[in-house]
């Protein structure tokens, strides 16, 4: 009895110890094949997400061919296209997620003044390394650096002195640290940019842009007339007062031209209503666009902030009125903003754009990819000029999206 | 107590059984076996060429030169380094899309030159090339295509940045640029007369052992198209 138990127990153990073997043989087998099979389709799904993108570019693109320039409408196509990434673009088996933001609603960082730097939380070392790295003259300034600098540096290189072509090029600029330009400010006692909390303060990334610009025509994209050549009839045809343009052409037969607004509304004889008149139909260069302009339709609050002098009264009083600006003049209507106040701040401002941010996430199975690209749009046709991967690893928190899309949409031909 | 011992028949079905067991299992041991040692290597090399093309995809992507006729800190300049040939012996272009590394820009220093020191420059726009010949020092002894990428692009298009051997082994590159109308095989945006950029790139490698290799990149930012070729607008797009 004893030795047929014993005998029979080996058995089973030997059948047991053959079965282990097996099952780790073909593990091991099958271990390798899903490796290379969760590789392989890893790379497909990323195809596929980029490919999404793709689709979701030229969908924007589309949109962006019977938008209004000449005065940004939020209520139009282009800007509510996707909803805030909310709705999830079906192409074929993959997704597509977007959103066009104006470059006009950001602080331009190849023409903003020292003063608007300064608003933007930087010490004064880094708005001369910045104002230095981007202008021409080959003498930094006290606290700046040219290329006495950056040529010492372990791995040299020359300061651009030409301006900037992508928000990431700060990181060259002396001074500019990946934690100060992409975390919220951590000393904001001196100024806040935004209303509210310390802690709600946005990076200095979420507010840059390289690329803003804006058409320089009339709301019905009609040239402006240009107060440095037009004669006194032109202008009281354009619907200049009388009075303003005999002001206009005697100023700069005396003093020159004009180099800016400011300038001509502080011309002796000049009113509001004037002012609101000059600012709906003229212009004081002949240049068909205007770079960094930040636009009183779309811009949030931190970014209207940045601008010297404005008063707390002012900004809320266009925070009030955005979105529903019809004409750049109608600025002049704001309470707070009288001929003087105006002649401080109107240069800095817009109404039109021409330059547009895409945002996309492309989706497929595991993977997630996202981009971000620019496109400026030319008589009514867009074109790409620009194509990144945002610098965030995760995007979604800076760009205020949800998590998930809450609605889907097949993404079809836009219809005309 | 019936069962003693084993008959004939209980024998020949437990011989049968355990011989076609042990068949099956030496069979799929030995392909396992083979599969084990031949695999990591062709899916190595699967994987570097998918990483190559990823690479190079990328760097296409952001190829970019300004509009700026003053601008010489950008360009996409293709062409024969001896003057004695028509065609390309490399290639070099600025791009957007060679991001800052990501150890940097999750890194908490607050002090540049610290940065500077662990990472080198990062950001803005990188000067990339693609040759047969090596520049500098590449530390290797093998040949093969060569890529170089310095941040930022300081307007020198021979020399400067890191090199390394990106695809082993290429014995000869044939590179094709599309003008909207054909492919041709140089190209220049610093004495050609356009600032304008190719819509795709096209590169045939010839290895040292087996087929021909092409590939294909689109770049996004460029403005060519069939309906608007360079040769139209642009001007000559060779040297």
């Amino acid at each position: 009895m004893n030795v047929k138990r014993t005998q029979r127990g080996s058995a089973f153990i030997l059948a047991l110890a053959t079965m282990v073997v097996m099952v780790l043989v073909v593990t091991s087998f099958s271990v390798r094949l899903e490796s290379h099979l969760k590789s392989e389709t890893g790379r497909l799904e990323r195809r596929r997400a980029d490919n999404a993108i793709q689709a979701g570019i030229a969908r924007a693109m589309a949109s962006l061919t019977d938008a209004n320039l000449n005065v940004l409408d939020t209520n139009e196509e282009w800007a509510t296209l996707g909803e805030t990434g909310s709705v999830a673009f079906i192409v074929g088996d993959a997704q597509v997620r977007l959103q066009i933001l104006d470059t006009t609603r950001y602080v331009n960082l190849n023409t903003a003044t020292e003063q608007q730097l300064e608003k933007l939380n930087l010490t004064a070392e880094q708005t001369a390394a910045l104002l230095d790295w981007r202008e021409e003259q080959l003498q930094p300034r006290q606290l700046g650096a040219k290329d006495e600098y950056y040529n010492t540096l372990p791995t040299p290189y020359n300061t651009k002195l030409r301006r900037f072509e992508s928000v990431s090029e700060i990181f060259l600029v002396r001074g500019f640290t990946p934690y100060f330009v992409l975390n919220p400010p951590e000393n904001t006692t001196a100024s806040l940019i935004s209303a509210g909390n310390a802690a709600d303060q946005p990076s200095l990334a979420s507010l840059l842009t390289t690329d803003s610009q804006s058409p320089n025509l009339r709301a019905d994209g009609s040239e402006r007339v240009n107060l440095n050549q037009a004669q006194n009839a032109q202008l009281v045809q354009a619907g200049i007062s009388n009075q303003a343009a005999q002001a206009i052409v005697q100023r700069r037969n005396t003093q020159g031209q004009f180099t800016s607004f400011s300038q001509v509304f502080n011309v002796n004889g000049i009113n509001v209503q004037d002012a609101e008149t000059l600012m709906n139909v003229a212009t004081v260069t002949a240049e068909t666009f205007l770079p960094g302009k930040i636009n009183i339709n779309t811009a949030p609050e931190a970014v209207i902030r940045t601008i010297p002098d404005i008063t707390e009264d002012q900004v809320q009083g266009i925070l009030s009125r955005q979105g529903t600006f019809e004409e750049f003049g109608e600025l002049a209507q704001v309470p707070g903003f009288s001929t003087n106040a105006l002649s401080q701040l109107v240069d800095y401002f817009t109404i039109s754009c021409q330059t547009f941010l895409i945002r996309l996430e492309g989706r497929k199975g595991t993977v997630t990819s996202y981009m971000e690209a620019v496109v400026t749009v030319t008589n009514g046709q867009p074109k790409l000029i620009k194509m990144n991967r945002p610098l965030q690893r995760n995007p979604l928190v800076l760009w205020e999206w949800e998590d998930e899309a809450i609605t889907d949409q097949t993404l079809m031909e836009p219809t005309n | 107590m019936s069962k003693r011992a084993f008959t004939l028949i209980e024998l020949l079905v437990a011989l049968a059984l355990s011989l076609t067991i042990i068949g099956a299992i030496s069979t799929s041991f030995a392909l396992t076996l083979d599969y084990t040692r031949t695999t990591p290597e062709r899916l190595n090399a699967f994987q570097d060429s998918n990483q190559v093309r990823r690479t190079l995809d990328g760097l296409f992507r952001g190829a970019f030169v300004s509009g700026d006729a003053d601008d010489l800190l950008t360009y996409f300049v293709a062409g024969d380094s001896t003057g004695q040939s028509s065609t390309s012996d490399s290639l070099t272009f600025t791009t957007l899309s060679n991001q800052p590394e990501g150890s940097f820009l999750i890194s908490d220093s607050e002090d540049f030159e610290e940065l500077q020191n662990r990472y080198g420059p990062q950001g803005g726009t990188a000067e990339v090339s693609l040759s047969l010949t090596a520049v500098g020092d590449p530390e290797t002894d093998d040949t093969g295509l060569f890529l170089r990428v310095q941040t930022p692009a300081d307007g020198d298009t021979t020399q400067g940045g890191r090199e390394r051997l990106l695809i082993p082994g290429v014995t000869a590159i044939t590179y094709e640029f599309w003008d909207g109308a054909e492919w041709v095989q140089t190209w220049d945006t610093v004495n050609g007369g356009s600032r304008r950029i190719p819509s795709a790139v096209r590169l045939t490698l010839d290895y040292e052992e087996g087929d021909s290799e092409y590939l294909t990149f689109r770049i996004p930012n460029s403005d060519v198209t069939s309906e608007d070729p360079i040769t139209q607008t642009g001007g000559a797009t060779g040297p």
